[in-house]
């Protein structure tokens, strides 16, 4: 794929992966800040450090996946330093913020699924080789993300009256959303950069997500004005206060 | 200050403390050696905590052994866990 140097340049297809790899790295952006959040609250010294290992891997992620937007015409300065709560593409999922410990184990479980999901068709593509390799190499990293939410839950149905399982059924519905209206066209299917469509990463997301919860039949997400270009209904971005939460902050202790 | 109180049954997933001994090597040439231990109440929560505790190297293997599972010889008796090597 060649690299342009401004997006007045880009290819129909190229705009959509774009917006796609935005939604994809800002999800984990805000992911990081839900781990820098409930750090604290991290249940022994492994637990803490399992935490805080996640949560620098989902900020490595994010800038490597930024840094990818590169070849789009997009600078890592644009992306990290100059978008405000408005410009935030990560899912709806992550907007709500956790309400227990058993809705954090829940959202992220959710989360990294959906993550995973989506990039694991980004994986072979020949279009975009180094993307399918900076795919496969989170995908990799990723793995015990989903070993540490999936181990919680499985800890927390030890205890009966544990709320996990309905933290689950409500955060599923709200993780739904990425796919909201699978009637759109799928532009990146279509030219070649991904190997599934959006439809099929759904039905692969809930085969997941049925391995561990049960999924009710026929669960849909609300699909009344859903825009593939930020992968969720209604305005764009993220509330106000969760972004002055999460946000790149003290420029000039940042490295470059 | 109020002192926090653990419910380990809600919190840890269980009410008595559950190892896993951690072995890894850096490449096909090293003995997969012992490096350490964690406590989690299951092998996924042990997997990842493994993972995340022993970064000190790339490993090109890592495996964990539930202690319950190891048979001891010279400290049969005496619950002492596996010592690091």
């Amino acid at each position: 794929m060649a690299v342009v140097n401004s997006i007045e340049d880009l290819s129909e297809a190229d705009k959509v992966l774009r917006d796609e790899l935005y939604c994809i790295a800002d999800a984990k952006l805000v992911l990081a800040g839900w781990y820098m959040m409930v750090l604290q609250n991290g249940r022994s010294i492994a637990d803490f450090t399992s935490i805080c290992a996640m949560m620098q891997g989902q900020y490595g992620h994010a800038r490597a996946l930024y840094q990818h937007l590169g070849r789009f015409g997009v600078t890592l300065d644009e992306v990290e330093w100059t978008r405000g709560a408005k410009d935030i593409r990560s899912p709806k999922l992550l907007d709500r913020p956790p309400q227990s410990w058993s809705d954090f184990v829940a959202t992220i479980f959710m989360a990294e699924q959906a993550i995973s999901t989506q990039l694991s068709a980004y994986r072979t593509s020949l279009a975009d080789r180094t993307l399918a390799r900076l795919a496969d190499k989170i995908l990799k990293e990723s793995r015990f993300h989903l070993s540490y939410s999936v181990g919680w839950i499985k800890a927390l149905r030890n205890d009966p009256s544990s709320a996990v399982d309905e933290d689950a059924r409500r955060r599923l519905v709200e993780a739904l959303d990425w796919w909201g209206e699978l009637d759109q066209p799928d532009v990146v299917f279509a030219s070649g950069y991904r190997d599934a469509s959006d439809s099929d990463l759904r039905e692969r997301f809930l085969k997941a997500v049925g391995e561990t919860f049960d999924v009710p039949d026929g669960i849909a997400g609300h699909a009344r004005s859903w825009q593939r270009s930020i992968r969720r209904n209604g305005a764009p971005g993220i509330p106000e206060n969760l972004f002055e939460k999460i946000r790149f902050k003290n420029r000039e202790l940042a490295m470059p | 200050m109020m002192k926090k109180v653990i419910d380990r049954q809600l919190e840890l997933g269980g009410d008595k403390p559950e190892f896993y001994e951690v072995f890894a090597r850096r490449d096909s040439a090293e003995p997969l050696t012992h490096i350490g231990s964690v406590e989690a109440p299951n092998a996924e929560l042990a997997e990842a905590r493994a993972w995340f505790v022993y970064d000190q190297h790339i490993w090109r293997e890592m495996c964990i052994v539930p202690l319950s599972a190891i048979v001891t010889i010279t400290e049969r008796g005496s619950k002492s866990k596996v010592k690091v090597v």
